[in-house]
């Protein structure tokens, strides 16, 4: 019982994190919120089906539930990039079930049947098992379909990234090889802010 | 006695025409002034809206959302200027950062200013008046008239609580005088000056039509609010399709939109009288309810009654377009304006499920009946410029597969365009032979669903049409049909195997293992813990998973509830098939079901493995008796060799190499954005991104579970 108010207490002292780079490891993550408050520890969530591409999470406890909420508003309220950018990591509380090593809930008891198969509930069991099956799949199709948005408007930054720094670079250039100053000579127009 | 007098106001320049904007004092109070020169009043009528002290308006703020305050004095100086005293309420986001720890009870809740400083009230220019607010008290002081819920629901802000400006803090308790005002005027007034009855328009709020309140009250709110919403089944209402039947009616657009006059064009061009509060308004009063799938449609059009010059309706739309094509800009066409101002994850909402539900209505369109939901789908759809061969698995949602009673769909590949996914749906009932479908009414297109995507297509035809001929026992049917689920959630295509071995394994030996254990139930207890084990400390998680994947004794168990432990479900596997295991429940991300648990399940021997398949799958383990265990063998993704960077961080192509060095030498690379770069703006975008996922994912889930629960309604025993 004991243990389970002290895991209570730790799932309210932590924060679920996502859309992290596989880059980040522990020290960078620590890193990052070590401005926040003490970081305890910091757990990475595998689950082990994940697809390729998908963005990592983790679970980082602090010393203070007050710490926890701060980073979560924080977060929230400005984009916080870790380990790369544009994309920013995106937190939330954190949820019991989130913790693979979560203790037992106290009173929890489970009982189980198996159905008979002249029993009306068992078509109805086995409808549920389908649609199951199907939902699962439906949550299947969904990520993919977020990994392919995701991966879409990478590229589109990606690409609209590139055409500022090409221009960011052309216009560098033209000032620092005194091209722009010499035409501006020739026109009879001022720069402004030219050194001098 | 009123002095009724119309004043003509100078248009404000983003009038195009001149108007008169029409005014007019209400009952006169007193005289005050040094010279006795100011004359204060009780009310007075701005625009047709009538407007009374201690009543509660917004006050135009330019370029950002409006101050929302209570009129505590009305008065006209010698000059003819009209003023009045506003005693202020705050907004949350005014005050977050003394709201820090403190709980905000509701989303549109606001507070009275109190205390002495600046910020309690002030003075004003009439005409900066933006419109009515309905603000309700919600204190449970005995001296506030308790509202009804119906009040509380239909307000557009509520308070109980106040801020005092000088100590900047939170009260909870009112005194006798807030701020200078009498505690009477803050609360609740009686009944009888107010008329307010409220019109529901009967619509569906989930449906395609919004669902607009008529307010017919002497305190009319206007409600321009900031709420846009990115909505999608209505989008079609962008063309003013609208079937209300009175008016214009004005979405909440943005603050940018916000003009005086926007109010008062919307008055003018949808009242029929202003002086029978008790009609029913032709007010222009949209408020799409939050609950409901929001949207915010553009409408121009109005049908009734339309006194007033078209000119300024088309300007409203006009306007209301412009907002809305600038937003859309960013959103890549997205028929709907998005608010980037307050996008909270609540607000926004994207529905995203519709797309696939319309990427499905473009595969199947011979399909059934069942209008999936509303075809403006397709606008979503053509959005995002999938090719329909993107097809989605999330077909045809109503058409569930529970609904094909008595029918089975195993007709042949139709030529669907590249079907990669197609579901079996099966009823256990009745099985027909292949040939025979086409004669069913409700045909639909292959339904085999494969994740790989392989010639799986070939197999399980084949499979079908090899399992259709034998006799149609029961236990067997559903042996078949778990075969082929389980062909099918085989994730890399390592169904081959299976296929060979299952179709043996299914005939006898099922039905009577099944009948042993069946009917009782057990309480699940800690199993016994073999003595073997309590020598040595087990091997970590990782290397049992992974020798068991490669011998393929790794299951995966769904529809368990999320809240068990891995300790849990291995004694659930050990009392209802005596066998030994190691379980991981899945963890819970951000987008797993918060409904149906997830555990993988190692066995030692892949025999102990397709034991324990087997039986969850001929017969229905109920888990607390209303979730039937599903069990499949799974084999884990592959997984990359190298953590590779993901999508979305990016780096210019040419500073690369530089960037990748520093990269690794640095231990912590992260910071907050600063709003003037353009990291920031593409931050942005990604945040938009992450709330329109979430929004998916909680729709889906959601529908998951009504799903879910309308089966379970079926069963007997709960």
């Amino acid at each position: 019982m004991e243990e389970y108010a002290a895991f209570e207490d730790k799932v309210k002292r932590t924060i679920y994190i996502d859309n992290l780079s596989p880059l980040a490891k522990e020290s960078v993550l620590r890193a990052a919120l070590d401005q926040f408050g003490n970081v305890i520890q910091v757990k990475f969530i595998r689950s082990y089906l994940e697809m390729k591409g998908m963005a990592c999470a983790a679970l980082i406890e602090m010393q203070s539930a007050k710490e926890a909420k701060t980073i979560i508003s924080e977060i929230r309220n400005s984009p916080f990039m870790i380990s790369g950018m544009p994309r920013p990591a995106r937190a939330c509380s954190a949820v019991a079930e989130m913790f693979d090593d979560r203790p037992r809930k106290p009173g929890r008891k489970i009982v189980c049947r198996w159905l008979k198969t002249s029993d009306p509930d068992f078509e109805v069991a086995m409808k549920m098992k389908l649609i199951i099956r199907k939902h699962a799949k439906e949550a299947n199709f969904l990520l993919k379909r977020q990994l392919e948005e995701e991966e879409e408007l990478a590229k589109e930054q990606s690409e609209s990234l590139n055409a500022i720094y090409s221009k960011y670079e052309l216009i560098e250039d033209v000032t620092k090889s005194g091209t722009a100053i010499r035409l501006a000579k020739r026109y009879k127009m001022r720069i402004a802010d030219v050194d001098r | 006695m009123a002095s009724v007098e119309t004043v003509k106001v100078e248009p404000s320049a983003d009038l195009e025409n001149e108007e008169e904007v029409k005014f007019v004092w209400g009952r006169k109070r007193g005289i005050g002034g040094k010279r006795k020169e100011v004359q204060f009043y009780e009310s007075f009528t701005y625009d047709d809206v009538e407007y009374a002290l201690y009543d509660c308006v917004y006050m135009h703020k330019e370029g950002q959302l409006p101050y929302i305050g209570k009129i505590i004095k009305i008065w006209e100086n010698p000059d003819k200027s009209r003023k009045i005293k506003v005693h202020w309420f705050f907004r949350p986001s005014e005050i977050l950062y003394h709201l820090k720890g403190v709980e905000v009870a509701a989303e549109n809740e606001i507070f009275l200013a109190s205390g002495e400083g600046t910020g309690l009230a002030n003075v004003n220019p009439l005409e900066a008046i933006a419109g009515k607010c309905n603000v309700v008290c919600t204190s449970e002081d005995n001296r506030n008239p308790q509202p009804s819920e119906e009040e509380v629901k239909l307000a557009d802000f509520v308070f109980y609580r106040a801020f005092d400006v000088g100590k900047c803090s939170i009260l909870d308790k009112m005194d006798d005088k807030v701020g200078g005002l009498d505690v009477k005027y803050v609360f609740n007034r009686k009944e009888s000056q107010k008329a307010s009855h409220v019109l529901k328009h009967a619509s569906d709020q989930n449906g395609d039509k919004n669902t607009v309140e008529y307010q017919a009250t002497t305190k009319e709110s206007f409600g321009l609010k900031a709420l846009n919403d990115l909505g999608t089944s209505k989008a079609s209402h962008l063309d003013g399709k609208i079937d209300v039947d009175a008016q214009s009616s004005l979405v909440r657009q943005d603050a940018l939109q916000r003009e005086t006059n926007v109010s008062r064009v919307n008055k003018e061009t949808t009242k029929k009288a202003n002086s029978a509060p008790g009609e029913q308004n032709s007010d222009d009063v949209s408020r799409v309810p939050k609950a409901a799938g929001k949207l915010s449609h553009i409408v121009g059009k109005s049908d009734v009654n339309v006194q007033t010059s078209p000119v300024r309706q088309d300007r409203l739309h006009r306007d209301a377009n412009d907002s809305g094509v600038k937003q859309q800009s960013t959103m890549k066409g997205n028929p709907a304006p998005v608010q980037i101002v307050n996008s909270t994850a609540t607000t926004v909402v994207q529905n995203t499920i519709s797309e696939e539900n319309a990427r499905c209505k473009i595969k199947n369109e011979k399909d059934d009946k069942k209008v999936n939901k509303p075809p403006i789908n397709l606008v979503e759809a053509g959005e995002t410029g999938k090719s329909p061969k993107d097809l989605g698995v999330l077909e045809d949602r109503p058409s569930k597969r529970i609904k094909v009673n008595g029918s089975v769909t195993l007709s042949e590949d139709k030529g669907v365009n590249s079907v990669e996914k197609s579901t079996v749906c099966r009823n256990g009932k009745k099985v027909l032979g292949t040939s025979a479908v086409p004669s069913e009414e409700r045909k639909k297109s292959v339904d085999s669903k494969l994740s790989g995507g392989l010639d799986k297509n070939m197999k399980i035809r084949k499979d079908s049409a090899a399992l259709d001929s034998r006799p149609s026992k029961k236990a067997n049917i559903d042996a078949r049909k778990v075969q082929e689920d389980r062909d099918k959630s085989n994730m890399l295509g390592k169904c081959a195997d299976n296929l060979g071995k299952l179709p043996k394994l299914s005939t006898g030996t099922s039905p009577k293992e099944v009948e042993r254990t069946e009917g009782k139930s057990f309480e699940v207890t800690r199993r016994p813990v073999a003595e073997s084990s309590k020598w040595f400390k087990a091997p970590p998680w990782e290397e049992v998973m992974q020798t068991a994947n490669e011998q393929g004794a790794l299951i995966l168990l769904e529809n368990l509830n999320p809240e068990y432990t891995s300790g849990e479900v291995e004694d659930i596997i050990w009392h209802a098939c005596r066998e030994n295991c190691t379980t991981k429940m899945v963890q819970r991300t951000a987008f797993s079901s918060p409904y149906s648990g997830r555990a993988l399940v190692a066995f030692k021997t892949r025999e102990g493995a397709e034991r324990v398949t087997k039986k969850l799958a001929d017969g229905c383990l109920m888990v607390s008796s209303q979730r039937p265990l599903v069990a499949s063998f799974v084999s884990l993704p592959k997984t990359e060799g190298n953590a590779s960077s993901l999508a979305g961080h990016l780096c210019v192509d040419k500073l690369r190499l530089q960037l990748q060095r520093e990269m690794r030498e640095a231990v912590s690379t992260s910071h907050c954005s600063q709003p003037n770069t353009i990291e920031y703006e593409m931050a942005n975008e990604w945040r938009l991104l992450q709330a329109r996922s979430d929004s998916w994912w909680n729709r889906l889930y959601k529908q998951q579970k009504e799903d879910l629960t309308k089966i379970a309604s079926g069963l007997k025993r709960k």
